[in-house]
């Protein structure tokens, strides 16, 4: 009996473990950090405010309030490409943030962009995805699973006979709760994974026909234009626009939605937003 | 030693000799015209540098200053290369317009060119001015004074520093008749910041008399506007302007048929100095920016706004002056209203514009105070302050229904409607309590994916694991009735059969078996002794183990003749019964 009732305890365990240090919540500095920056975008230094969230940013925060707030004060400086990928990554990690669709569609218009909407399916997915905290789903699911395991072990034991008739509905009610938990976190996972959007950050980039200098111009690209990642290759990418057309341009003239995505993302850093 | 001397020198021999003539220095002589000029004629000094080499000839330096003259217009060279008798010679002429600043003896200094041979200087130029009444301008065939000269008026003659002057260049035709000018741009002037203004020639054409009555028509060639950039006496040099008037041709034919043909005609503008005068530090205002002239402000801002819509506050300011030394005024305003940057207009004639966007954040009233720039006012000698407002806005709630608003009842008309009047960023958030990367997450965690896949592996296995218990468990049971049932099988045979001695061996072989089982191992190799003590362990009774020891050596006794093997097979059934309990 005492063999059997370790299991969950240990099991109780390893899930509290995993809940309580999975979220590195930073310190209270960078929230002072971020409190001054905005006290500078309130008082009108929006130069300042802007090298302050991004310096927030390239500490490794990545955060929907930051962005957002990076993409308004990016805004303000008439660096519209900066904040369009602001506003973009804000709406990455919180897809129903209104204020950050609202300012992205504002600033698409100030730059005089279209814009890149996903497809009615990927935005229906989005949507969902978006229902739940993706930790809180991850951690919830988590439990739920293991609950519904334990029940389901316990009803197997002969010295419960008594009580399987309430455990074994018990354990599928635990696991039809945790699929439900984690459908939502998982998906968000995939969205994330899947995205590919970059905007591009400098003034004008010549695309080309190949990953180099020597290869024949197609066309101009020019700052907040919304592009699509498609392949990378030696320090340049190859990106498709929203019209159709295709060309390589050097990927320190660009920015990924998701931070990371490009392997020569840190050349990127202290010429606008950063990539990480 | 010698001969290779020699052999050394003879090239360096020869191309001195072909060279030397080359290098031999140019002539150079130098005219002026008229040789006796009035006060306000112009000079025409002519320098020709001839000989080799002469065309890559240039003058050292500027056209030089005289004592009682300044140069005026920009210099002119010519050249020309002919052929004498087999030999090439070459001439350049260079040329510079002189303006005489007084009567009397007036002297050049010397020229000097650089030629491929060296430098070579003209003799310094003396010459008499004459004093008088200047006759006027005259074309080249001398036939008479024309009635044509170009004056420049400035605004003023001093000025303050940043003051703006106005200097025109006005060409008076008393009847000359004038057709084309040049140039039609002015040089630029040091120690001033200039604006020329764009003019139509011909639309400032304005007709005056002088003091004789003579009828005159003055025509606004060049205007310019001058900011001095620094202070002290500035001159302003002279200026040559060139047209061209008509002239009666002096042939028979011409002069009886009134035919003209037009010569060129140089006229000079005299130079003239400003005298810049820095600005008084007495009094000047903190945020005074180096705006000199005389400004006004006014601003247009609406009275009534609403909570989070944007209006515009509109300050305008003109007047004469440097107004591009201005920087938009800055606002004052209440904790309530915020100000974004301001927007300039597009720029017009002694006017700019700037727009401040606002924003009320709380309904009441927001009073701005006047904002204000300051000036020096070169007219009255001193610093002012040009200022509008202060202003008062009533911000009215905004058009969004507050909670308390909808709590009330519906709102009039339905309350959905709004009226767009125009669109922001919308604000920045404010940080929360605590601020999470979520690039990071469970997820990453190969831990939280350990998590989640042990209960679909542990489950299972748990379950394999109570399923082979049981089986196992099945399997020994089954194993201990196969025994007993052979125990009491062989017991049947013994009370079955006739031999007592195959009755009293059965009987050895069933107590064997169940021994055997008991124990867990062959019973019969054992000493009885050993077979005893291992029975009352296992069994834990030792009064059976005895008694199952006993029946063995009754029942191998009785396999010789012994005891009854009848009562030995009842014996064995009951120890058998009693030791398994079944």
């Amino acid at each position: 009996m005492m063999r059997l009732m370790s299991i969950p305890v240990a099991w109780s365990t390893i899930l509290a473990g995993l809940l309580l240090f999975a979220e590195p919540a930073l310190a209270g500095s960078p929230v002072e950090d971020l409190s001054r920056a905005n006290a500078a975008y309130e008082a009108g230094r929006y130069e300042e405010a802007r090298e302050s969230y991004r310096t927030l940013v390239d500490a490794g925060l990545h955060n929907e309030t930051l962005y957002y707030n990076l993409g308004c004060a990016a805004a303000r400086l008439g660096r519209y490409g900066e904040a369009i990928l602001a506003f973009r990554r804000a709406l990455r990690y919180a897809p129903g943030h209104e204020d950050a669709r609202a300012n992205l569609e504002w600033v698409r218009g100030r730059a005089d962009e279209a814009g890149v909407e996903a497809s009615g399916g990927r935005q229906l997915l989005e949507r969902a995805a978006a229902l739940m905290p993706l930790d809180l789903g991850l951690a919830g699911g988590a439990l739920m699973l293991n609950v519904a395991a334990l029940l389901a072990a316990l009803a197997l034991l002969r010295r419960f006979a008594p009580l399987r008739r309430a455990l074994i509905p018990a354990a599928a009610i635990g696991a039809l709760l945790g699929i439900l938990l984690l459908a939502p976190a998982l998906l968000q996972l995939w969205l994330r994974a899947s995205e590919r959007g970059a905007v591009v950050l400098d003034a004008r980039l010549e695309a080309r026909s190949g990953p180099g200098e020597a290869h024949p111009t197609l066309f101009s690209a020019h700052e907040g234009l919304e592009i699509r990642v498609i392949d990378e290759r030696r320090g340049w990418v190859r990106v498709a626009v929203p019209s159709g057309p295709s060309g390589w341009l050097p990927c320190e003239g660009i920015g990924t939605v998701a931070p990371d995505r490009l392997s020569c993302a840190g050349e990127r850093r202290g010429k606008g937003i950063s990539t990480r | 030693m010698v001969s290779r001397a020699r052999s050394t020198l003879w090239p360096w021999l020869i191309a001195l000799a072909l060279v030397g003539p080359a290098l031999a220095a140019p002539e150079i002589e130098v005219s002026f015209s008229p040789e006796e000029p009035y006060e306000n004629q112009s000079i025409r000094v002519t320098i020709r540098v001839s000989g080799d080499g002469a065309l890559d000839a240039r003058l050292d330096g500027s056209p030089p200053r005289g004592d009682g003259l300044l140069p005026a217009g920009r210099p002119s060279t010519s050249q020309q290369t002919y052929s004498v008798n087999g030999r090439t010679q070459s001439w350049l002429e260079y040329g510079i317009t002189y303006v005489p600043q007084r009567a009397g003896l007036v002297s050049l200094p010397s020229f000097t060119f650089i030629t491929a041979a060296g430098k070579v200087e003209t003799e310094p130029i003396s010459l008499e001015v004459r004093e008088g009444s200047a006759p006027g301008a005259r074309a080249p065939d001398r036939e008479a004074p024309l009635p044509l000269e170009v004056v420049v008026r400035p605004s003023a003659r001093s000025a303050y520093l940043g003051e703006k002057i106005t200097l025109e260049y006005v060409l008076r035709d008393g009847g000359a008749r004038p057709r084309g000018i040049e140039p039609d741009r002015l040089d630029p002037l040091p120690g001033f910041l200039i604006e020329d203004d764009e003019l139509d020639v011909a639309a400032t054409a304005r007709e005056t008399t002088d003091a004789q009555g003579r009828p005159w028509v003055e025509y606004t060639l060049f205007r310019r506007r001058l900011t001095p950039t620094r202070t002290g006496t500035i001159e302003i040099p002279p200026v040559e302007i060139r047209t061209s008037v008509p002239r009666r041709r002096r042939d028979a034919f011409g002069s009886a048929f009134g035919f003209e043909r037009y010569v060129p005609v140089s006229l000079v503008a005299r130079g003239l100095a400003i005298e810049v005068r820095p600005l008084p530090e007495d009094g000047r205002p903190p945020d005074f920016e180096g705006a000199v002239g005389s400004f006004t402000l006014r601003a247009k801002i609406p009275e009534d706004a609403r909570v989070g819509e944007a209006f515009q506050l509109e300050l305008e300011v003109s007047g004469e002056g440097s107004l591009d030394t201005l920087e938009p005024p800055e606002l004052v305003l209440p904790p309530d209203l915020q100000a974004y940057e301001p927007v300039e207009g597009p720029r017009v004639a002694r006017k700019r514009t700037w727009t401040y966007p606002l924003v009320a954040r709380a309904p009441g009233e927001a009073r701005i105070a006047a904002p204000s720039i300051s000036y020096f006012d070169p007219g009255f000698g001193r610093y002012e302050t040009a200022s509008v407002g202060p202003f008062s806005v009533n911000v009215l709630p905004g058009r969004t229904r507050t909670v308390e608003a909808a709590r009330e009842g519906p709102a009039p008309g339905g309350g959905a409607r709004i009226e767009e009047l125009g669109s922001d960023l919308r604000f920045v958030e404010a940080a929360p309590r605590r601020l999470v990367s979520r690039e990071s997450h469970l997820g990453q965690r190969r831990v939280y994916w350990f998590a989640i896949g042990f209960p679909f592996l542990a489950l299972p296995l748990f379950a394999f694991a109570l399923r082979l218990a049981s089986i196992r468990a099945a399997s020994e049971t089954g194993r201990v009735a196969r025994t007993l049932r052979d125990a009491r099988r062989t017991l049947d045979e013994a009370s079955q059969t006739s031999s007592p001695e195959d009755a009293a061996r059965c009987v050895v072989r069933a107590l064997h078996t169940w021994c055997g089982l008991v124990i867990g191992e062959p019973s019969r190799p054992l000493e009885r002794s050993r077979l005893r003590r291992a029975l009352e362990e296992r069994s834990g009774d030792a009064e059976l183990a005895s008694r199952v020891v006993d029946l063995l050596d009754r029942a191998e006794a009785a396999r010789y003749g012994g005891a009854d093997p009848g009562s030995l097979v009842d014996e064995a059934g009951q120890v058998i019964t009693q030791g398994t309990g079944r």
